[in-house]
This record gives C-alpha cells, sequence and structure tokens, in this order.
C-alpha cells in the first residue's frame, strides 16, 4: 500500500493510500513529545477509539449522515484507516469562497450544517470540537462531519449547548462578523432537534455568559 | 517620553512599579501569604494592601530614582480581580493624582500582562496563553481587539492548582503553584497514573470541580502520594494547555506563542509549550517570576501605551470592577 502525506494537522497525518481499489485515508496520530509518554499513549488511544465508536454511531443511527460516513476499513492503537470522502472542502473553505460572491450561498450552507450538528446530537453524540474545518462539503453538496476524537456520549443539554459555543467561537477565526450566520444555523438547529430544541438554545445562552459574569479571581 | 508609574493590586500581590520608554526603572512587590491549608480572602487582602502600599510607594520611588515631579501618569488596576483589594489600590492612585496632580489612565488587568510580556519578550502578534489563578485564556490580536479564542469554562488553571495545593496543604509561600512544581520534582517515577477526568475541548476547556473530595479519598486510601498527585495533576492540565494552545496555533497559523500570567513561570508548562512550538516551527516567548506573576510595571507599560493613544481616565471614572473582559477594551495603539 503506497500512502501519500496530505496532510499535517496539529495532532494527526493525513495519507492517501490505495486499499484494494478503494481510495482510502489512514489517520495517523502521532507522538506529541511534550506530553509524558504514559498520557499520550492513553490520549491517543481514547481519541482513535472516540473516533470509531462516533463514525459507528453514525452510520447506524442518522439516516441523514448513513451513507455519507466513511467506512472504516482498520484500526490500530494510533491510526484509522477509512473510505475517502472524495471532492470535497471544508466548510471553512467554502464560507471564504461563498462570502465575496454571494451571501445567499452562505446562510445555506450554514442552514444545512445545522441539520447536520442536529443529527449528531439526536444520535446521542457530542461531537467535542466543532469547528469550520471539522465539516466536509462535497461537491454535491452533501456534508459530512469528521474528526471525532474528542466525541463522546451524552445527550445532556449542557453538553449539547457546549458543542454549539465550541463552533460559535471557532468562528472568530474567520476575522468577520457572522453572527448572522450562526443564527440561522441556530434556528435550523433548534427546529431539527424538537422539542428539546428551546432548552438547548437558552442553555447555550447560559454558557455564554459563564465567561462574562464568572469571578475573575482566584 | 513618557514615565508612567502602575499600581497593581487586583489578587494577593500589591506591585507598584515605573517604566520610562519601555524601560524598568523599579518594580517593587509585596505578596500577601496565608497558611497552608487557606486561600486568600478579600477583606484580609486588602488590609495587607492597605498597610504596605505607603511603604512600597515610597520604595518604589527611591528604587527608581524619580521624583514626584518626573511622573507623567499613574496607572492602576480597574479590574478583573477582587473587589475590596482592587478598591484599596484605587482609592490611593486616586488620592496622589490630586495630590500631584497627575493624569490617570485605568487599566485591564489582562491587558497588561500582555503588554508586559510582548514588551520584555519582543514578541510581534502572538497567540497569548494567559493562565494565572483567576484566568485561563486563550488570546490573540484581531480587528482592533485582544479576543478570547478560548477559556475554561468553569474555573481557572490556577484556582484549580491552588485548591489542590490546599488539599495537600503545601505551603502557599511564595505560591501554591510554585510548590507543586517542587513536589513534583521530588519523585523519580510515577507509580501509577490517577486519571483526572478533564475534557479538552478545541477551544473551551473545562475541569471539573471534584478536586476536593476525590484526591481526599485517594490519599486516605493510600492509592497514592501527593508526589504522584501533584506529578499528574501538573501533566494532565499542561498537556490540555498546550494541545488547545497548538489548535489555536494552527487555526490561525500563528508562528509565535507568548505564555503569560502567575502559572507562566511554572518551567514544566514552559518546557512543554517550547516542545511543541519547535516541532511547529513557531517561537516560544515566555518570562520569569519577575513579570508573570502580577506586577506594577505591567499596568505602567499597558497604561503608557494608552496614554500614548490618548486614553484618559477622570478622576470620576477612577472605579474598579471585578469583572472586566479581555475583549472589551479598544485596543488602538496596535497598527
Amino acid at each position: 500500500m503506497a500512502a501519500e502525506l496530505v496532510q499535517q494537522g496539529a495532532e494527526a497525518r493525513i495519507y492517501f493510500l490505495d486499499y484494494v481499489g478503494f481510495p482510502a485515508v489512514r489517520k495517523e496520530r502521532f507522538i506529541k513529545t511534550y506530553r509524558h509518554p504514559q498520557l499520550d499513549e492513553r490520549l491517543t488511544k481514547s481519541r482513535v477509539r472516540a473516533e470509531v465508536k462516533a463514525i459507528h454511531c453514525l452510520k447506524t443511527k442518522s439516516a441523514l449522515l448513513s451513507k455519507s460516513m466513511p467506512t472504516i476499513l482498520g484500526v490500530s492503537n494510533n491510526d484509522i484507516i477509512m473510505t475517502r470522502i472524495e471532492n470535497a472542502s471544508t466548510f471553512q473553505e467554502n464560507i471564504l469562497s461563498e462570502i465575496t460572491k454571494s451571501n445567499d450561498r452562505v446562510e445555506q450552507l450554514f442552514d444545512q450544517v445545522g441539520v447536520v450538528i442536529s443529527e449528531i446530537h439526536k444520535s446521542g453524540l457530542i461531537h467535542g470540537d466543532l469547528t469550520t474545518s471539522n465539516f466536509m462539503i462535497k461537491d454535491d453538496g452533501t456534508i459530512v462531519p469528521i474528526d471525532f476524537g474528542l466525541s463522546s456520549f451524552s445527550s445532556s443539554i449542557e453538553d449539547q449547548a457546549v458543542d454549539l459555543y465550541v463552533l460559535e467561537r471557532s468562528l472568530l477565526t474567520l476575522g468577520f462578523d457572522t453572527s448572522h450566520f450562526f443564527a440561522i444555523l441556530l434556528a435550523r438547529y433548534e427546529k431539527e432537534m424538537g422539542k428539546p430544541g428551546l432548552s438547548i438554545i437558552k442553555k447555550l445562552d447560559e454558557v455564554r455568559a459563564r465567561g462574562r459574569k464568572r469571578d475573575m479571581v482566584g | 517620553m513618557v514615565i508612567a508609574m502602575g499600581f497593581e493590586g487586583s489578587a494577593n500581590k500589591l506591585g507598584i512599579g515605573i517604566i520610562k520608554d519601555g524601560q524598568v526603572l523599579a518594580n517593587p512587590r509585596s505578596t500577601y501569604i496565608t497558611p497552608p491549608g487557606h486561600g486568600f480572602l478579600p477583606r484580609d487582602t486588602a488590609k495587607h494592601h492597605q498597610n504596605v502600599i505607603h511603604e512600597l510607594i515610597d520604595k518604589c520611588l527611591k528604587e527608581s530614582g524619580c521624583t514626584v515631579d518626573e511622573i507623567d501618569v499613574l496607572c492602576y488596576t480597574k479590574g478583573p480581580g477582587m473587589g475590596a483589594p482592587l478598591q484599596s489600590v484605587a482609592i490611593v492612585v486616586r488620592t496622589l493624582a490630586q495630590l500631584w496632580n497627575k493624569p490617570v489612565v485605568a487599566v485591564n488587568h489582562c491587558i497588561a500582562h500582555i503588554e508586559m510580556g510582548k514588551l520584555v519578550t519582543g514578541a510581534r502578534n502572538p497567540i497569548v496563553l494567559y493562565v494565572s489563578g483567576g484566568n485561563t485564556q486563550i488570546i490573540a490580536y484581531s480587528a482592533g481587539r485582544y479576543r478570547i479564542f478560548g477559556e475554561t469554562i468553569d474555573i481557572a488553571v490556577g484556582n484549580c492548582l491552588d485548591r489542590f495545593a490546599r488539599v495537600l496543604k503545601l505551603s502557599n509561600d511564595p505560591s501554591p503553584g510554585y510548590n507543586i512544581e517542587q513536589t513534583n520534582k521530588w519523585q523519580k517515577r510515577v507509580k501509577s497514573w490517577p486519571h483526572f477526568h478533564m475534557l479538552s475541548k478545541e477551544w473551551t476547556f473545562h475541569f471539573q470541580d471534584f478536586i476536593e473530595d476525590r484526591t481526599a479519598n485517594w490519599l486516605k486510601t493510600g492509592e497514592y502520594t501527593p508526589e504522584d498527585l501533584c506529578f499528574s495533576l501538573q501533566e494532565t492540565i499542561f498537556a490540555m494547555l498546550v494541545e488547545t494552545t497548538e489548535r489555536a496555533m494552527s487555526n490561525t497559523n500563528s508562528k509565535e506563542v507568548l505564555i503569560v500570567g502567575g502559572v507562566g513561570c511554572n518551567e514544566r508548562l514552559q518546557m512543554m509549550m517550547s516542545k511543541m512550538a519547535e516541532e511547529r516551527g513557531a517561537i516560544l516567548y515566555a518570562t520569569d517570576e519577575r513579570y508573570c506573576i502580577d506586577n506594577g510595571a505591567m499596568i505602567a507599560q499597558a497604561g503608557t501605551l494608552m496614554f500614548q493613544s490618548g486614553h484618559l481616565t477622570s478622576i470620576s471614572q477612577t472605579t474598579v470592577t471585578q469583572r472586566f473582559r479581555t475583549d472589551e477594551v479598544d485596543v488602538d495603539w496596535i497598527k
């Protein structure tokens, strides 16, 4: 299996390879030398495990996402081989290229990402690391969430609200005001979540206020 | 040329510093130290500041070689911090401003840490990890503000370490965190690894408030020694801080990282951060206890920048506030 290194992120290297005729990726979590080896090993193992479990969960529980989620082909302590998401670019790349052209398309993207997040949460899963880099958008418009290393199983509205809060914070790095788009995402998310939707949005307000209202003293 | 005198008293340190064009002329400090097992309470801390402030002003002036006439501006910490200590210092500054007839600049404590870090290290546009007793934030400058990209959503890292030190009854002299660092230097080997349930998220980190009861139980059953626990807690927390900082750097493509705040003088944290930076081809900027820990010069430095870009605080506005977000201040001195 010849593998080609295509990306080196903060904690993993992504290789493209051909797996008995299928286009596949290998996601290898490398050793972080700044961490104590024992801690590093434990964290890496738990993240690989979390990712595998999350993908399996969405494949079996979400009607919307089951087809588009990659199939896992092999797993070890520090890497996963899975089918490749082809002809896709990140949510962030899409936002940055579309924002110069039309707001409509960006609004539509945020709306659809709201649906995808609701699917994740309705499956009893918390992503743990929602950012604009962690959604792949295929040419046909299908949205695939990725990077489940920090995911966990929970249906508590607190965890769901924090998940949304993490995404809201990550939008800050785009460098322009996205509050209008995020509001569209939240509205769609709330609708898709059904009954608990409103309580999650209320909880999100509470989470946002925590940083601001907390006493900043030891 | 500006000569600024800065007053800091937002927590248990009272610091007064004089800065002349980025040069620290004097920076004395007095720390209120409580017995092992006890934290510092606002009232007692304020009393400490009130008792030593006059002496410290004299000391600062003497060390700097400046006369009162030469000072251009008085700068003080408006917040965030503990109400009573902040108030005690603000009253003194307000009085001095009227006695000496000097303008006043009210300074945000967090921004002072960042500006002092930049001055001392020469960092230009870094990702800042601000980690202290009351704050844990990942900050970067963007469009006129220091933006908070990540922060703990319950307690600050320094507070977590302080509480832990209290459970172990470690000395508060010079600081609980320092003694945690020293304690885990004694131990040769980790026998076992307690599992601290801490979630590391991309932009927020979350410490569960269990430290007190769980630690006490571990010690009682003899499952872990204090040395094991100090080592494990420090390694786990710092790994999370470095990881989250790395994500912020990766997301913003930054090649500089600056650590400020009291916990920032921990050598293990600096070592881990420097390894991470090295592997990314980035540079770590860090300072030692003179500037990491709260001090007066940092208030003078931020005050100088604000003074030069026209921020003045009228006497009636020289109030304090316990909550004062880093991203509330217009940073118009960065071009």
